[in-house]
């Protein structure tokens, strides 16, 4: 089942392995911040009725949550929709995960100016459903945007541990070995 | 389990399709969501040709011609 909304696309969905509900927004902001509150209000009364369930809210919010998630040559109006979006993450229990991969979601052509305007933004109930999730920033391509990607199950816990035993020091090429891979991996 | 999000800036060109195409390809996403596709028009066709095979649900929001998927 399918919402469409000024600027959001709401699509609720069930999971087929468990069963679960789940409820994903695709927004495309507008960029100028009365309008955007007009969107977060638009939003939160959606979100409201969805509470303790699946939801993820994603996309282009064209908002930035503090000065630090923007860098530019003018300092101009980037306050304008600032407590704006955070008070409508906050007031809804929004958990924003922190972007990996990159600072930035959104670059200018002249190379200076710079956005983190993209993200998932999850419910309670979908970061305790996959409590490993994160979100990623992938390379930007032809577009000024770069894919995000929310990757949940991850069983990747990164390189493995080395392991030794104690006896191995008795075998006469351990040394060795190690020696030339120390060399072929350096 | 992966999501995607994406705005595309456009996708009416070859080029960008491929792109979005290979990403979906590489990134194998349960759910795929695009933003700023700019596309006057988007079916079953336009989609299939970006999810390689045949999409189960596709659904389209159109704004003053951006769509999104």
């Amino acid at each position: 089942m399918s919402v469409s909304l000024d600027h959001v696309l709401a699509v609720a969905g069930r999971f087929l392995h468990s069963g679960e509900p789940f409820v994903v927004f695709n927004v495309y902001a507008p960029c100028e911040a009365p309008r955007q509150q007009v969107l977060w209000n638009v939003l939160s009364a959606r979100l409201a009725a969805l509470t303790d369930q699946i939801v993820c809210v994603c996309g282009d919010f064209n908002a930035i949550r503090c000065a630090e998630e923007r860098r530019s040559v003018s300092t101009a109006h980037y306050r304008a929709g600032v407590d704006g979006f955070n008070s409508f993450i906050d007031s809804n229990l929004l958990v924003d995960l922190p972007l990996r991969g990159r600072t930035f979601t959104w670059f200018r052509g002249d190379g200076r100016t710079m956005s983190h305007i993209d993200r998932f933004l999850l419910s309670e109930k979908w970061c305790l459903t996959w409590p490993t999730c994160f979100q990623l920033a992938l390379s930007r391509g032809l577009s000024d945007h770069c894919p995000l990607l929310l990757a949940m199950d991850d069983q990747n816990w990164g390189p493995k541990p080395v392991r030794m035993l104690k006896c191995w020091r008795t075998f006469l090429g351990l040394i060795l070995l190690c020696a030339i891979l120390g060399v072929l991996f350096r | 389990m992966k999501l995607l999000s994406w705005n595309v800036r456009g996708m009416g060109g070859v080029a960008k399709r491929r792109e979005v195409s290979q990403l979906v390809r590489e990134k194998n996403p349960l759910i795929l969501r695009l933003q700023e596709t700019k596309l006057s028009m988007l079916d079953a066709f336009v989609c299939n040709s970006i999810w390689g095979m045949s999409m189960s649900i596709f659904r389209i929001a159109r704004r003053r011609g951006l769509p999104e998927v």
